[in-house]
């Protein structure tokens, strides 16, 4: 039987039981929640996500400083190709339809050491229900709020497994697509790259069972 | 991500003083821009944030077209020097047939003292739900208004006026050449009957490509005065009131003084003296009348108003510029700085800092229409605070680091 992946859903995110950022500090929580078939939980982690990479500072740079087509900035994306990007309305954009592993919240197994200059999960799961994949729910957002010392947004997305085998997430990204620069030509969504600006490697990894459904958020967050 | 903050004080090139510390404040403002960024909401289901006039601003991630480049301003913190006008694009227009080019939407200019590095003489207690710096040193070089008086009026030659009676409301739109604390403002009045109780206040406004400017639907500040107590005849009362809280106004943003009379009836109204210009429009004020929901606006009526407040002495800003993009496993970092020249005559005060950034909408209902407004994304207090000498300079720089 299929796993069904939940086509919306309610952002929620619990309170760690610890403060994990420090005043000042800039991140991500991660939380991951593993639901059986009959929607109970079966295991839930907190932790501090470590793992901004380069991508994120240059997106952020490309948007800040407004780089023009003329300009553009050399940005490796997923593909491992350099792209020259420019500022646009799509920078930063991960909602990702249901099934659609292209971008947004990604997982996949592999266990080497992040670094900034990564530029993609070392071993992406893919959508689906065969051996060794999972099913892609939409990527949901959580607003904006802000509390008494701290301000956060969360993205969120749930991977269900109906491969018929366990399967073992080891590392979890954030994919967002961005403007190529075409110098002389019209722009057209044929120059919509993806690059990741986050990625963490989960320690000991967390196994999502045949039939279950682990949910991921990622709370960005800065503490004043 | 962590960010260092560095203030130099500098003379004729030499470094007098150099403080660095952590900046403790991205506010909610920031997630508010890279949520709209992230989500890529559409004009259709815009996201409502407060922005540093304290107007509440809905902004989206759409762009105009399918054709040609997706501009949004969005995140935009580089800017121009304090008083060079910035063209903040937000979309294209279609130029002739097949072809596009971008377009400098109504409401997308605005000054460079408007985003970037700020700096302000406020000490309130840093909060992530900031939205402004809590008192703005503004771009310019004059010396500080320390006792209240009028700053933005037109207060001679009327010659008729304008009646305010339910739904019938009026409001004289003010686009300041200067930023000030505006605590009060005077309304030359009469009544005819018993308007009863008169409602004043301040608000943004919202533009259009092809309709009149509008009043946002919420006041940043307001309050209320007996319209009874009002004389029936000339020479009329110059009605002053006072808010209860100030409103910083922050120039190159239009307001409206907004007045209204809710229980006011056409034999019981209150009678707003005006000045019918014949066409010598004044470039900074004039007239929005709402009924119902039809707006209008009108260069041809002053109305009569005095809006008075204080002011803090001016800073030049120079341009914001972010350079310096260093990317070593596993650090990362960028900078963003601005240079600040006291030429007001005397010492100012620096005791905050902090960043706006951009945010910008496109309208559903006119698909050419759009523009840009200001969030403040971070701030902190500088303490102690630093003491900028006429003719010293004051850098200030934000740099954003990664740790892998």
């Amino acid at each position: 039987m299929d796993a069904k992946v939940k086509t919306a859903k309610k952002v929620e995110i619990k309170k760690p039981d610890c403060e994990l950022f420090l005043p000042g500090e800039v991140g991500a929580v991660l939380e991951l929640t593993v639901k059986r078939k009959d929607g109970s939980v079966r295991e839930h982690r907190i932790l501090k996500s470590k793992s901004y990479v380069r991508q994120f500072l240059e997106l952020l740079l490309v948007q800040m400083n407004m780089v023009s087509e003329a300009h553009p900035m050399s940005i490796r994306d997923t593909g491992n190709n350099i792209r020259e990007v420019a500022f646009s309305s799509f920078t930063f954009g991960c909602n990702a339809p249901i099934g659609d592993p292209v971008y947004g919240l990604v997982v996949g197994t592999a266990t080497t050491a992040p670094t900034i200059d990564d530029h993609a999960l070392w071993a992406q799961i893919a959508h689906g229900t065969g051996v060794g994949e999972i099913q892609y729910g939409d990527v949901a957002f959580g607003l904006p709020t802000a509390t008494g010392t701290e301000s956060h947004f969360t993205v969120t997305r749930d991977f269900s497994n109906a491969s018929g085998a366990t399967i073992t997430v080891n590392e979890i990204a954030l994919y967002v697509r961005a403007l190529g620069s075409q110098p002389g030509n019209t722009y057209n969504r044929d120059s919509i790259w993806v690059f990741m600006t986050i990625r963490d490697v989960i320690a000991g990894g967390i196994d999502v069972l045949n039939g279950e459904t682990l949910t991921v958020n990622y709370r960005q967050q800065a503490t004043v | 991500m962590k960010t260092l903050l560095t203030l130099d004080r500098i003379k004729d090139g030499m470094l007098l003083e150099r403080r660095r510390s952590c900046s403790r404040s991205f506010t909610k403002g920031l997630w508010d821009l890279l949520y709209v960024a992230h989500a890529q909401l559409l004009a259709a289901s815009p996201y409502p944030c407060v922005d540093i006039i304290g107007s509440e601003k809905e902004i989206d991630s759409e762009s105009q077209a399918n054709r040609a480049r997706y501009y949004k301003s969005t995140l935009r913190i580089a800017s121009p020097s304090g008083g060079c006008g910035a063209s903040l694009v937000s979309g294209y227009a279609s130029i002739n047939s097949g072809t596009y080019a971008a377009k400098h939407q109504p409401h997308s200019i605005l000054p460079g003292e408007c985003f970037g590095i700020q700096i302000g003489g406020g000490s309130a207690a840093v909060s992530p739900g900031d939205r402004k710096l809590d008192r703005k040193i503004y771009h310019g070089t004059r010396v500080a208004i320390g006792s209240t008086q009028d700053i933005d009026y037109y207060d001679t030659g009327d010659d008729g006026d304008i009646e305010v009676y339910n739904p019938r409301e009026y409001g004289v739109i003010i686009l300041p050449t200067r930023g000030y604390r505006l605590s009060a403002v005077q309304l030359l009045l009469y009544r005819e009957g018993s308007p009863g109780i008169l409602t004043i206040s301040v608000r943004g406004v919202r533009f259009s490509y092809s309709s009149y400017p509008q009043m946002e639907d919420d006041d940043i500040v307001s309050v209320t005065t007996d319209g009874d107590t009002l004389p029936t005849t000339a020479p009329y009362e110059w009605r002053e009131v006072t808010f209860p809280t100030p409103v910083d106004v922050q120039p190159g943003i239009p307001y409206v003084i907004r007045l209204i009379a809710p229980s006011g009836t056409s034999t019981n109204s209150v009678h707003w003296r005006r000045k019918y210009g014949a066409g010598e429009y004044h470039p900074r004020y004039w007239l929005i009348q709402k009924t119902n929901s039809y707006y209008t606006t009108s260069y041809n009526y002053q109305p009569m108003f005095r809006a008075r407040g204080t002011a803090l002495a001016e800073l030049e800003y120079g341009g914001c510029e972010i350079f310096g993009l260093n990317i070593a496993n596993p650090n990362g970092q960028f900078n963003i700085r601005r240079l600040f020249r006291n030429e007001s005559g005397g010492a100012v005060t620096v005791s905050e800092c902090g960043i706006y950034s951009i945010g910008s909408f496109r309208m559903v209902s006119d698909d050419e229409a759009g523009g840009v407004y200001a969030y403040c994304i971070a701030r902190d207090l500088i303490s102690p605070a630093i003491n900028v000498l006429n003719s010293e300079d004051l850098a200030v720089t934000y740099t954003p680091q990664i740790t892998v």
